[in-house]
């Protein structure tokens, strides 16, 4: 199976009759970006309630409670009652995984180094060390965190892990939260 | 005087990218809220991840061009990459072209840039994703911090109107050589038909010798110092005369004809003696009679040059100052029209006997690259030294304004190679570059004012 189609498939499912399917596709990616910034750089809530208020939108991410339950607004996510995210707080979230990624440019790009050099001499990701840590923390994470793909293969968890880290490249540098919220635009208009 | 065009460099550096953008700053700016750049050009280099370890040996790739293919390069980068963050695996996304410019997947992490080189074939580099990232990084920087006009609608702007006066200008001259030789033809018959006996007998004595060399040194003295800058056009003119009559003469000849108008009229009155002197005498005075028709035309040209036509003057200039060591003198004068139109830089080249082609070839790959600034009113001569690659050695200013202009990026600047001009040996000419965007080399063959 696609990894990809991971969150396709669970985006696809219907959360309620009111919430536009575009938001569970956004949704779930902010979460999964999220989740991949843990993993690769061990940062928790506090880093991104910090990041949040260094952006001035700590009204919209108050607290840990706050953040648990917007991210738990992922529709892959486990647990019921699940919050709707309004655009405000998607763009909020945007920010702040922005903020976080380039606050942690340099590991990103030493992942992203690794996960090169690694493919041109044909090795497994997971070879090196740094990046078998973060797709070993990333599946955990997800197989953990996730209720609604429980049948994720490694494989497909690592595709998606290496295509997060990648991304995280791109929304670290200029202009980074504006590529992060048209992907998710597009992609949640798929 | 008028106002230098400032010229502002831009740098943006991400990673292993760096771009640096030059152009002209326009006032827009002030209402935009961030610098406009006209007339840009831009110089990107993109280097190894490992540059670090090896600074300086790491040069991936480097390109550089003006705001086409900028504008090419920076939407085709921005769009593939967010068709690449929107994609849901890696290396799943597909060639994407702009113009000539591509970028392809390559496996997982690799992306192929293909880049236009017009002479070469182009250029195909493997950029690493931080590579890519790095560049979609410079070019977003740039993207956020310039605005940049688009040259199409400069060039539209700025090649419309001189063009049309050009021609207008051409008609007008013709026009004036045609009204001024029926007034010649009509008004003085009888001193055509007396002067032959003795030339001296129909006019002053005063004239004839003004005619002669022996009157040029006398007028120069007092054109010299005022004219000198915006003369280069007509001072051709007395180069052709006098250079066929002695070589001395050429370097107290070149102030004589630009004059100002005052001065103008009352030499106006010795060119209209003197076709009806040169003549009827031809068998004997023939150095002088080929020389006049040249002067003939710079003068009556003159009227013109008081609008804004100022290539006119110059390119029969050009072609009159290598008209003696042509095989036919004769014949460039009736070439003039014609080179007005198909342009000056070929024109000037024309007569150049080995080297035309290859100067003809310099003239038009500056003529490309040249844009005027836009407060230009002068032609900028430059000694051009090409290395036999066509590097260019030096650009050298031969005289002040041209020295202040030499920064200019549209000229040759040195290091730049001019494609399509490699030779056997290191090369100097002059190059003149006209404020109405035209290019003209004098050979190395050529005689230089």
């Amino acid at each position: 199976m696609d990894p990809s189609s991971l969150s396709e498939q669970n985006l696809a499912q219907p959360e309620g009759a009111t919430t536009p399917r575009q938001l569970h596709s956004i949704k779930a990616q902010l979460d999964l970006v999220l989740l991949a910034l843990e993993a690769l750089t061990g940062l928790g809530s506090d880093a991104m309630l910090a990041a949040a208020e260094g952006l001035g939108v700590s009204d919209l991410l108050s607290d840990r409670v706050n953040l648990w339950r917007l991210r738990q607004a992922s529709p892959l996510r486990k647990g019921q009652g699940r919050k709707k995210l309004d655009i405000d707080e998607g763009r909020a979230l945007v920010l702040v995984c922005c903020q976080l990624a380039i606050a942690h440019r340099d590991t990103i790009r030493q992942a992203v180094a690794r996960l090169e050099t690694t493919l041109a001499q044909g090795q497994a990701p997971h070879r090196a060390a740094q990046l078998g840590d973060y797709l070993d923390a990333f599946s955990n994470a997800y197989q953990d965190r996730m209720e609604a793909d429980q049948t994720a293969t490694t494989d497909e968890l690592t595709t998606l892990g290496l295509k997060l880290l990648v991304d995280l490249l791109f929304y670290s540098g200029s202009g980074g939260s504006r590529k992060l919220w048209v992907a998710l635009l597009d992609r949640a208009g798929e | 005087m008028a106002a230098i065009a400032s010229v502002t460099s831009y740098e943006y550096a991400a990673g292993t990218c760096t771009l640096r953008l030059v152009g002209q700053l326009s006032p827009l700016g002030q209402v935009t809220g961030r610098p406009v750049l006209g007339r840009s050009r831009f110089y990107l280099q993109v280097h190894q991840e490992d540059v670090a370890d090896a600074p300086g040996a790491g040069l991936l790739v480097e390109a550089s061009g003006r705001e086409p293919q900028f504008s090419a390069l920076n939407d085709l980068v921005q769009t593939y990459v967010q068709s690449h963050l929107s994609a849901h695996t890696l290396g799943s996304g597909s060639t994407m072209f702009r113009g000539e410019v591509s970028l392809q997947p390559v496996g997982l992490t690799r992306h192929r840039l293909t880049l236009p080189a017009p002479p070469a074939p182009p250029r195909v580099v493997d950029l690493s994703t931080l590579q890519l990232a790095d560049l979609a990084d410079a070019l977003e920087q740039a993207d956020d911090a310039l605005q940049i006009i688009p040259d199409d609608a400069i060039a539209k702007a700025r090649s419309a109107r001189p063009r049309l006066s050009l021609w207008l200008g051409s008609v007008a001259a013709v026009g004036i050589a045609a009204l001024l030789g029926n007034q010649l033809l009509t008004t003085a018959p009888s001193s055509v038909v007396l002067s032959p006996n003795s030339p001296s007998a129909n006019g002053s004595p005063a004239q004839s010798p003004a005619q002669s060399p022996a009157q040029s040194p006398a007028q120069s003295p007092a054109q010299t110092p005022s004219d000198n800058q915006p003369s280069t056009q007509a001072e051709s003119a007395p180069d052709s005369a006098l250079e066929s009559a002695g070589p001395t003469a050429v370097g107290e000849a070149t102030p004589t004809a630009p004059g100002p108008p005052s001065a103008r009229s009352a030499e106006g009155g010795a060119p209209k003696t003197a076709p009806p002197a040169a003549a009827p005498p031809a068998p004997s005075p023939a150095p002088p009679g080929l020389a006049y028709p040249p002067q003939a035309d710079a003068q009556v040209t003159r009227p013109d040059a008081d609008s804004p036509l100022d290539q006119a003057p110059a390119v029969a200039g050009a072609e009159a100052r290598q008209a003696p060591g042509s095989s036919a003198p004769g014949s460039s004068a009736p070439e003039n029209p014609e080179a007005f139109a198909t342009g000056p830089g070929v024109a000037a080249t024309s007569s150049a006997g080995l080297d035309s082609d290859w100067a003809t070839g310099l003239a038009r790959a500056l003529d490309q690259q040249w844009r005027p600034p836009a407060d230009l009113s002068d032609p900028l001569r430059y000694s051009l030294t090409l290395a036999p690659d066509g590097t260019v050695v030096a650009l050298v200013p031969l005289n002040e304004i041209s020295a202040t202009y030499q920064a200019t990026p549209t000229l040759p600047l040195p290091g730049t190679i001019i494609p399509g001009v490699a030779g056997e040996s290191t090369v100097t000419v002059e190059v003149q570059f006209l404020p109405t965007g035209a290019v003209v080399v004098v050979p190395p063959g050529g005689s230089a004012p």
